[in-house]
């Protein structure tokens, strides 16, 4: 399998040169096959979060080097690492971020939208989507009359709809209970089984225990997996 | 893309509607005032443009006082003597008194009539500046009881040839009808002067016209009249452009000017709405952002909803504005011909999506250059 993301020596400042300068990530090394699945492990402040922003190009990193596909993209300009984004990465986060005052149909529709995809070809496929996560019958309901399983799932559907190559998950089942994280959790099982490259930020072991390849990390550094 | 972002802005104003309701009418308001206060200059404008086409090389004589520039208002001081001394002074061809009166006879609400008296000989004067017969003839030699009457006159009560009208309670014959001028001239009643004078009992003109010889040196006939009589007022069509365009300026300026102070007030309302929008909306710009959105389409989405918004208030506020401005015509019973030209049309829907790109540049910019982990963080 060829590597789709490695990162060189990757730094990450927070004010940097200021009195309140704040180093979150430290030299990071690592490299990402396509089609597989890890997690970023380790308490809060561990630089795991920072790390995922970093890789999934809504942050740039201070110092070294972050290929995707084998481009360098650490140097980019906003708008460039917004169309990396669009194209190839899908992101679920803890806290759903569904648009409320978009159905469940009308938020997965939502990238294709940005990306400029016709209007009748991004209603297919977020019926499509949200079929292959099991929401055929909630498609018209809003997220506030959704339950927080069926959000995460609306927001994985949304994560999909640019066929993306890379899903980055933020403690995706941080805000379930054990029975719906677990839904989730082998929803995306099935997905990475489909292809999809899957970077998991958890700080549930049981989360990262199911998964095969583990980088722990604390203090900015990682100190475990490889 | 186009599409996309107007469907996108557009359900975006509709998620907060009395706000959006409230920032369009204060749009609306502005708008609506630019038109119909602009109306006025606008209006004063082509009819200064359709007078002055009459008045061209005349020298207009009235008594000392009256303003030159309301057609009628002086005493009736020139008398018969007078005018044959303008009509033998050097210089002049030919000297066209005439008598008036506005508003003795109103029609509609209150739309005040002229009556004018001529002399049967001047006909081929008026002829030559323009004003034809729709129908019928002319006042002749010999003409008591019979009257001209303007198109709009005619029009509205209904009037044709041979039927009569009512003038002092003397019956007078309608024998002509005058094409539509688009001028006051259109609601006059025009009768023989001499039997003018005799039912207002008027024993001097009011007011003449005096054409030189010479047009190139209207303004020299007129300088020697003037240091001739010192009773009289002689004024040029020249010198009536440059004070009816500086009213005309003054007043666009101030009726424009200040209506424009409302549009920006508005303006400002649009302002607030986008900037109230995007902070609320802060953590929605960053999950767009992470799914894909450049500061481009982020900063285009936030203009467009604010061009809607204050086009919107620019179309409505063109409408009522419209009303207000055929309504101020009747509130100035005809003295105000207010007029919504194109340009100002154009020129109040420009100046609202103006409105709309400034109001809503500084909130879409933010907007845009939002950082999106901290936007998504937002709470």
């Amino acid at each position: 399998m060829s590597e789709i993301i490695k990162l060189e020596n990757v730094e990450k400042v927070y004010n940097l040169g200021k009195s309140n300068e704040l180093k979150v990530l430290d030299n990071i090394d690592l490299k990402i096959k396509k089609g597989e699945m890890m997690s970023f492990f380790g308490p809060s402040g561990s630089g795991k979060s920072t790390l995922l922003h970093i890789i999934g190009c809504l942050d740039r990193p201070t110092k070294g080097k972050l290929f995707i596909d084998g481009e360098d993209v650490s140097k980019l300009s906003d708008d460039k690492l917004a169309l990396i984004r669009r194209k190839k990465m899908g992101f679920i986060f803890q806290q759903f971020n569904l648009i409320n005052v978009f159905t469940a149909l009308e938020n997965v529709e939502l990238p294709m939208k940005v990306a400029n995809v016709n209007k009748d070809k991004s209603r297919k496929r977020a019926e499509e989507l949200l079929k292959l996560v099991n929401l055929s019958e909630r498609m018209d309901h809003y997220p506030n009359e959704l339950s927080g399983g069926e959000m995460q799932r609306v927001a994985i559907a949304r994560a999909l709809a640019n066929d993306p190559s890379i899903i980055l998950a933020d403690e995706p089942t941080g805000n379930l209970d054990s029975k719906n994280g677990k839904e989730i959790f082998d929803l995306m099982l099935k997905l990475n089984s489909k292809g999809y490259t899957f970077i998991i930020v958890t700080h549930d072991p049981n989360i990262a225990k199911s998964i095969k390849r583990r980088i722990s990390l604390k203090d900015g550094k990682i100190i475990g997996g490889n | 893309m186009v599409n996309n972002l107007i469907d996108l802005a557009i359900k975006n104003i509709l998620r907060q509607k009395t706000r959006t309701i409230l920032t369009v009418v204060g749009i609306v308001i502005g708008i609506a005032a630019v038109i119909a206060l602009g109306s006025i200059s606008e209006g004063m404008n082509s009819m200064m443009n359709q007078e002055m086409q009459f008045l061209g090389g005349t020298i207009m004589v009235s008594s000392q006082g009256s303003s030159s520039l309301m057609l009628g208002s002086g005493d009736s001081s020139i008398t018969k003597y007078d005018l044959q001394n303008f009509e033998d002074f050097s210089g002049v061809k030919q000297v066209v008194p005439y008598v008036m009166k506005i508003g003795e006879i109103t029609i509609g609400q209150g739309h005040p009539v002229e009556t004018i008296g001529i002399r049967p000989e001047d006909v081929d004067y008026f002829k030559s500046k323009g004003t034809n017969l729709n129908s019928g003839r002319a006042i002749e030699t010999g003409d008591t009881y019979q009257a001209l009457i303007g198109y709009q006159y005619a029009e509205d009560n209904g009037l044709g040839i041979e039927d009569s009208i009512e003038v002092k309670k003397d019956s007078y014959e309608v024998i002509g009808i005058i094409e539509k001028t688009d001028t006051n001239m259109d609601n006059s009643i025009i009768l023989p002067l001499e039997t003018m004078m005799n039912t207002y009992s008027m024993e001097n003109y009011q007011s003449s016209f005096i054409i030189p010889e010479d047009l190139s040196k209207i303004q020299d006939v007129a300088d020697d009249l003037k240091s001739s009589y010192d009773d009289f007022t002689f004024t040029t069509s020249n010198d009536i452009v440059k004070q009816m365009s500086r009213i005309i300026d003054m007043i666009r300026f101030f009726t424009i000017g200040i209506s424009s102070i409302a549009a920006i007030v508005g303006g400002l309302g649009v302002m607030n709405t986008m900037i109230m929008s995007v902070l609320e909306r802060k953590r929605e710009i960053g999950i767009m952002k992470a799914i894909g959105a450049t500061r481009k389409y982020i900063l285009t989405e936030i203009l467009l909803e604010s061009v809607i918004i204050s086009l919107i208030g620019g179309v409505i506020g063109l409408l009522i504005g419209g009303v207000g401005s055929y309504s101020l015509r009747y509130v100035s019973s005809g003295l105000t011909e207010a007029k919504v030209t194109i340009q100002l049309a154009v020129g109040g829907l420009s100046f609202a999506v103006f409105l709309g790109l400034i109001g809503g540049f500084y909130p879409a910019w933010s907007a845009a250059k939002l950082d999106p982990i901290e936007a998504i963080r937002y709470e």
